[in-house]
This record gives structure tokens, sequence and C-alpha cells, in this order.
């Protein structure tokens, strides 16, 4: 088949041409936000550095399949996006089988927990559940985070295979916090140490003042597929409490796994 | 239609459109013969749909599906909605009671959109989910919605066609006719397997500013359990709920 030729040809991960146009209409609908969820014309031409008139053209295509609505004059996100959320929370196994854990971690604890997955070189965010009282953190649910800065991140990139864990850490080491891990070296090191404990805890790593423990969680394959954290600040998570709340996180991570048919053998079940 | 009309654009979120519920995964021959487009051209949507990360691929099953990054953006849409936010806990409360999936849904474009479904305690597999669209006639959510429109939208629905999807879908335009009479003179609709065998749903009305009705909420369950026994009660528990927020709203 002639199209199949075309494919093999073209190395499938580097040089593919991306097509600009629909690069820039996915990014107009990455401007969106919580915080921001109405837009206007110029201002998007203005965020994203493009004509007017080329906005205007893909604003057209995103309306007629739904992906924006008309606000007044300006545009919010379309309900096609509600729909392949939904999707995604259907199918997404890990989504439908962690909420109530997740719940009941955040209640015990008093602080707020989420649900990590990998996905390319970034962890998305699949549950985010806010403590009664919340410190205002960056991350709103599916938004993406540095992998190595994180405690669910390190968790996740610890059972990847070592070419993966290279690639990632060839993109370079971004420092956030004053404790980010900039050093490939020790980044390495603190993955196998994480592999082998089977948590991960982060100081100060992604802000400052900020402490998260992480855990892994398996499938029925045991393979590691997301991880379950809790973040706070250093006052609210005092070293103190760290030792105790990983301990909560990792019964927790293991519920899920348990859920999701990983059968535990003695070298991940705690003492 | 002749895709090639298309911009590269509308193609690609045209591709995103194939994934439903029933489908979460394709393949590329998969996705170039729906989009009715070349498998080179497939692919370089695909990898641009990747590389923006609202499409992930599955190494082991050649396959593609969505990504979780596109969660944000569901959020953010439903976080703007009133309905949504000041609904949720009321959502919460009735699927608890009731022990059955509660939903939140709109009209749209002559259909029910679900903004917000809830699983209860014993969960069944109903095909719902937030941003799912069904018909109007036939569920208890479509028919309340229809039932206080305006007699001209409820005309052009008729007239768009009422499609059978089982041996119970009311498809005679009369039949229905008398039928939304009925739901605007009692004030809430139950619908026993009109859309989906074995599933029963119950609906009521919830009214925004001077008594306009374009939200429902309702709670949709298998037939042992929403039978002719346990549907007074959950009727009311509907109603109540669906009040709740109206007030809510209206305040």
């Amino acid at each position: 088949m002639k199209s199949f030729e075309v494919i093999t040809i073209i190395p499938a991960n580097k040089k593919t041409s991306v097509l600009q146009s629909v690069q820039n209409g996915l990014r107009i609908l990455q401007l969106f936000t919580i915080e921001k969820p109405v837009w206007g014309l110029t201002e998007i031409a203005h965020a994203l550095q493009i004509h007017k008139s080329t906005v205007s053209r893909l604003i057209t295509d995103l309306l007629v399949e739904g992906f924006l609505q008309k606000e007044g004059h300006k545009y919010s996100l379309g309900f096609s996006l509600l729909s392949i959320s939904g999707v995604i929370t259907s199918h997404l196994e890990i989504h439908r089988e962690s909420k109530d854990i997740l719940k009941k971690l955040v209640s015990d604890l008093g602080e707020s927990g989420h649900i990590a997955i990998l996905e390319g070189k970034e962890i998305t965010y699949v549950h985010k559940i806010e403590c009664a009282n919340p410190v205002p953190l960056l991350s709103s649910i599916g938004k993406k985070n540095p992998v190595t800065c994180t405690s669910a991140g390190k968790v996740l990139l610890a059972f990847q295979p070592t070419n993966r864990i290279d690639s990632i850490i060839a993109e370079g080491l971004p420092r956030l916090g004053p404790n980010s891990i900039t050093d490939p070296e020790q980044l390495k090191w603190q993955l196998s140490q994480i592999t082998q404990q089977g948590y991960s805890i982060c100081i100060d790593e992604m802000h400052e003042n900020v402490v998260s423990m992480a855990a892994p969680v398996r499938d029925y394959t045991s393979e590691v597929i997301a991880a379950v954290s809790v973040v706070g600040t250093r006052e609210r998570i005092h070293h103190t409490k760290i030792n105790s709340y990983t301990e909560r996180i990792i019964l927790a991570a293991n519920e899920v796994s348990m859920r999701l048919g990983f059968i535990p053998d003695k070298e991940w079940t705690i003492h | 239609m002749n895709s090639y009309q298309y911009s590269s654009l509308r193609n690609a979120l045209r591709l995103l459109n194939l994934f439903s519920i029933e489908e979460p995964e394709l393949q590329l021959e998969e996705i170039a013969k729906r989009l009715e487009i070349g498998q080179s051209t497939a692919f370089r949507l695909v990898h641009t749909l990747m590389g923006e990360g609202f499409i992930v691929r599955d190494l082991s099953a050649k396959s593609y599906r969505l990504a979780a990054a596109v969660l944000a953006l569901g959020h953010t849409l439903i976080n703007k909605e009133d309905l949504y936010y000041l609904s949720i806990d009321i959502i919460e409360k009735l699927a608890e009671m009731a022990g059955e999936t509660a939903h939140i849904a709109i009209l749209q474009d002559y259909q029910a959109l679900y903004l917000l479904k809830m699983d209860s305690a014993n969960p069944v597999n109903l095909l719902s989910h937030a941003g799912r669209k069904n018909p109007l006639h036939c569920t208890s959510t479509g028919q309340v919605l229809l039932a206080y429109q305006e007699h001209a939208i409820i005309e052009q629905v008729m007239e768009r066609g009422l499609p059978s999807y089982t041996a119970k879908t009311v498809t005679d335009p009369s039949k229905l006719k008398n039928l939304l009479d009925t739901i605007r003179s009692k004030g809430f609709a139950v619908s026993r397997e009109e859309l989906h065998e074995g599933i029963v749903s119950i609906a009521a009305p919830i009214r925004i500013g001077k008594g306009k009705v374009n939200a429902s909420i309702s709670i949709a369950g298998p037939a042992s359990r929403i039978n002719e026994r346990t549907i007074p009660r959950l009727i009311k528990q509907v109603q109540q709920a669906a009040d709740e927020v109206t007030k809510k709203l209206q305040r």
C-alpha cells in the first residue's frame, strides 16, 4: 500500500513535520484555563503571536466542530471538549477506581491529594482532590508538571525503563524550587532509591515551602501506571509527620493497585 | 462528503470527535477510513495531535486514544457553568440516596447533553458520561427538556424524525405530544426502556428565570431496581433535587 510506504520512510518519532494550522488551533484551546476561561480574538492573536486573520480562520473551524463557543464578542471552550473528556473519564480505569480511595486519603490527612499518570514526558493529574483548607497550589486537573521536580513524577519515572529515563534526563532538568535536582547522576541515584523503598518524598523541589509524597500504583501486570500523591506546605506537613503520612499514602496506592487487579507478593506489601 | 474540503484543523478536530465511549481507542487505518483521508494525512494529524498532548499512542495495541491532558480542558469548560457547580453537591446526594446514577442535562442542538454524571454505590454500565448527547424523545431527561419548550421547537424535533431504539420507543408524533402534555402536568417523566433495553430513568425539570426549563435532573438504572415498587419514592427524590437546584439558581 502506497501510504504505508510513506509512513515507513518518515522516522516516526523525530522529523515528521507538524501541521502548523493544526498546532496553532490546538494551542488556542490550551490558552483557556479556569483562571481565564474567556478569550477575545485580539488577545489570542497576541498571546500566540499569530495574525488576527489567521486566528479568525482557526476560530471558525473550532466553532464549527464545537471546540469553542461564542461568549458575546469573545470565546469560551465548547462542549466537544466536555464530550471527549467524558470519554476519557469513562475509559480510564484508574480514573474510576481511584477517586473514592483518594477522597478518603485526603479527608484522613487533611491535605490535598492527586492521582497522576505519565503521559509522554510529563505527568498529568487525572484526579486532584482539595482538602477542606487547601493551600492554593499551581496544579489544576490535567495541568502538566515537570516529571523530575514532583514526588509523583519521580515515582512514575523511577519505574520506567532506563532508556526512557535517559531520554527524559536528556531533555534537561528544570530548576523550579531551591531543591530541584538538576544533576543527572544524583537524580538517577534517587530514582533507584525510590524503586527500592517504594515511595518518594520531595521537599522544596517544585516550589519553595512545598512538600509532596507519593507512592506507585500497579495494574494487574504489576506495571507502575500511576502515582498517588499528597501535597502541602512545610508548616502543615511538619517533618515529624512525613513518615506516617507516607505510610498512609502507600496504603492508599496499594488499595488502588488491588482494584486494578494487582496481586501483591511479599516484595510490595508493607511490613 | 468530500473530506478534501476540510481544513487540516477541521480534520484534526473531527479526529478527536471520533473517540467515543464505545470506541475509546482507534487504529490509524480506522481513523483514515472514517475521516475519508489518506493514511499519510491521518498520520500527520495524529503526529501533530500527539505533539500537542491531545492523544497518546498505545504501543502494544498500535492504537491511539485521547490523552488525559484533555481532562484539564473539560474541567475548565465545566467550571464556567453555574449550573455545574451549584448542583454538584445536590446531584451527589441524590445519587447516594437513590442508589442510582444521577445526571444533569441541558438542551443543546435538539439533543440532551449531559453536563454531569454521578455514579452511585451500585454503578451500572449506562454508556452515559459528561458531554454525551442523547436523543430527546426517548429518555426521561430529553422528554422533560422537550415538554417545556415552545411549540415550534417540539414540532421541529418531530419533523427531524423519531427513530426507534427499542420496542418501547415512542415513534408516533401524536403519542409523543400526549406524553409531553402528561409530563408537563405531572412535573416529571419516567422512561422505561425507550433508549436501552433494561434501563429505566426518571427526570424532573430545573426551572430557570420565569419558569423556563432548559435543564433537567435524572437518575437511571436497571429495571430490576427501578420498578413499580420503588418508582414513587425515586420520583420524589428526583423532584426534590430538581427543586433544590432551581432554588439555588434563582438566588
